[in-house]
């Protein structure tokens, strides 16, 4: 056995070039395999996500329609606060409607002083860490809680403190622990006071009609101590998204927004704005699914004509072992070997390079499948090939 | 006594339009330390007997006893351990694999051999056997690069490196010039009288006449087997 896993490295590495080949193949394919059971999967999400959320109280979300010169408008001009403040008020001091803010930016820290930031957003001089503002509506709605630490009380979202409490998805543990004080770049500084659970994520359906994972955010409480200029308050009115028991609520919201002579928009059913989401997704899937069939049947082939070829090659030389005592199954063990070696590696390298989308049972799976298959190849191909034959079949 | 004991032996090749018989009721016995040629023309059956005598290809039917022990029914297992163990090959076309090194060819055998101690003492023996048939200076070199002569020594070297009782040789001197073929049946001879059983197939008389025994085939069968009193 030992003596065929030599042969077998010693083959790998006498074909080098056409071993990293087959390397490069094998990793495609269980790339592309676990890619195709990752969109189901976020297909599968994402369905039980909408029928849930559409299960509970009807939402709406707002579809801004105001142009962009009115924005400039606004923007350049502080005297618009108090009526940008009067229609925040009326999405979200409103006792008729319950409202939540999707809205996200970045918060930026010096890179010089934060270490290791390889799998976050950086550039030259600055790290990146997307936050959201989030308020009790919103944990409730997407089923969001902290795993370790306290959510947010009623006093973090009015209270005027140069502190402010935040929650770190876990993937930023890494840095920041409970009770430890951020200081980025612009002033504020923010206390961590809670971390989500792993894998916590919501879904924009208004914007990006997918789920954002909230591993490397920070959560901000909706406080509107926060927002200063007539942006920040654009913003945060441009991404509500509102519950309510009577729609007439909403239709009352319009004409009153009317009289602050702000921004236009409407409001649209998240329900109705689902399924069209649902038929997207699904038309993007089995899109995905065809191609990386293909891509997968193709490379499939591939590597079962570089394998063939490679037995092809040495034919002569396994006739050779034969008659030197080689049984069929010690060839098969020397060429299977070689895959199974290289099937190693790819598990090794396929986690680092898809990180979140790999899935190591379904690598190890087809892995498993792959080595069967390219064990009953030998066995076709030897064990249906006379001695003779192989002695005769010299191609050096 | 005899080492090698054949009875009734045929081989029918089959393919879908028609039937060759290449062996038709060969019946063979062939005594310990003799040194037998089996002629024939071409296509007679001489080389399929050998691959039967080889274990590398199996009779349609009738017996074959080595060592006593009868071949037929055996697992694949078992016939390759009788190809590492009792039998050694000299192929025309040397049966060696290039890439390798000369002491990687010979040694080849030794890696199927299962008592590990057995292996150990068989490669020490390695530099006298290729002392012995003078290529111990060409030892870690490719053996692509050797000459014809150099490399049917080297599977002469393979086949003795596990002691097996029978050496089986088909045309050995069939791809060699005339004085290397002198070389090479000299030096088989000489194996031979250290006891060892071998089996020559070939077609050149000149081979034939160095032997003890000579055995014709024609269509399967034996026309002629005669006992040579002239010898190298």
């Amino acid at each position: 056995m030992m003596n065929q896993i030599r042969y077998s490295l010693q083959d790998l590495w006498r074909h080098r070039v056409n071993s990293i080949i087959l390397l490069l193949e094998t990793i495609m394919l269980l790339v592309i395999v676990n890619l195709i059971v990752w969109s189901l999967n976020d297909a599968q999400n994402m369905k039980n996500e909408i029928q849930r959320l559409n299960e509970s109280q009807e939402i709406y979300g707002l579809i801004d329609f105001t142009t962009r010169m009115r924005q400039e408008e606004l923007f350049q001009n502080d005297s618009s606060i108090p009526r940008l403040k009067k229609l925040y008020d009326l999405i979200y001091e409103n006792d008729q409607v319950k409202a939540f803010p999707l809205y996200s930016s970045n918060i930026e820290f010096q890179k010089s002083s934060f270490g290791n930031s390889g799998f976050l957003s950086t550039s030259e001089t600055n790290v990146s860490i997307p936050f959201l503002y989030a308020n009790d509506r919103f944990f409730e709605y997407f089923n969001i809680s902290p795993a370790e630490g306290k959510s947010f009380d009623s006093t973090d979202y009015e209270k005027n403190s140069d502190i402010v409490p935040i929650l770190i998805g876990s993937d930023l543990t890494f840095k920041f622990k409970i009770g430890d004080i951020l200081e980025p770049i612009g002033g504020l500084r923010y206390q961590v006071v809670g971390v989500l659970h792993e894998g916590s994520s919501y879904i924009d359906i208004m914007a990006s009609r997918d789920f954002k994972n909230l591993d490397k955010m920070i959560i901000l409480p909706f406080n509107k101590n926060l927002f200063v200029s007539p942006i920040d308050h654009s913003a945060i009115i441009s991404r509500a998204y509102l519950t309510v028991d009577d729609p007439s609520a909403l239709s009352e919201i319009l004409q009153r927004s009317a009289e602050t002579d702000t921004l236009s928009f409407a409001f649209k059913s998240m329900l109705h704005q689902s399924k069209f989401v649902a038929q997207d997704k699904e038309k993007m899937l089995q899109l995905q699914l065809l191609l990386s069939s293909l891509i997968l049947i193709f490379t499939f082939i591939t590597v079962t004509v570089s394998y063939l070829q490679f037995i092809e090659k040495h034919i002569y030389e396994f006739g050779v072992h034969i008659l030197s005592g080689a049984t069929p199954k010690d060839l098969m063990i020397r060429l299977g070997g070689q895959f199974a070696l290289l099937l190693i590696l790819s598990n090794l390298l396929v986690p680092n390079l898809l990180r979140a989308f790999a899935n190591l049972s379904v690598s190890v799976a087809a892995s498993a499948l792959l080595c069967v298959v390219f064990l009953i190849l030998p066995m076709l191909r030897l064990g249906r090939m006379p001695m003779t034959s192989m002695l005769k079949g010299r191609s050096r | 006594m005899n080492i090698i004991e054949i009875e009734n032996l045929n081989k029918i090749f089959k393919t879908r339009q028609n039937h060759f018989q290449a062996l038709n009721d060969l019946s063979l016995t062939i005594a310990k330390g003799e040194m037998i040629a089996i002629m024939g023309t071409s296509g007679s059956g001489k080389t399929t007997l050998l691959n039967i005598l080889g274990c590398i290809d199996h009779a349609s039917s009738g017996s074959y006893r080595l060592n006593q022990k009868l071949i037929e029914g055996k697992s694949l297992q078992a016939l390759a351990s009788i190809r590492n163990r009792d039998l050694g090959f000299v192929m025309q076309d040397f049966a060696l694999v290039d890439h390798y090194s000369v002491q990687k060819n010979v040694l080849l055998p030794l890696n199927y051999l299962k008592d590990h101690k057995l292996r150990k003492e068989r490669a020490a023996r390695l530099p006298a056997l290729l002392e012995k048939l003078h290529i111990r200076h060409k030892q870690i070199e490719k053996v692509m690069n050797l000459s014809g002569g150099q490399k049917q020594r080297v599977a002469i070297a393979r086949a003795l490196i596990n002691e097996p009782e029978v050496i089986l040789a088909d045309e050995p001197t069939g791809a060699l010039d005339q004085k290397t073929s002198q070389e090479i049946i000299q030096l088989l001879r000489a194996i031979n009288q250290e006891g060892k059983t071998i089996v020559i197939v070939t077609h050149d008389p000149n081979i034939a006449a160095c032997c003890d025994r000579m055995v014709r085939i024609e269509d399967g069968r034996i026309i002629e087997d005669t006992k040579l009193i002239l010898s190298v």
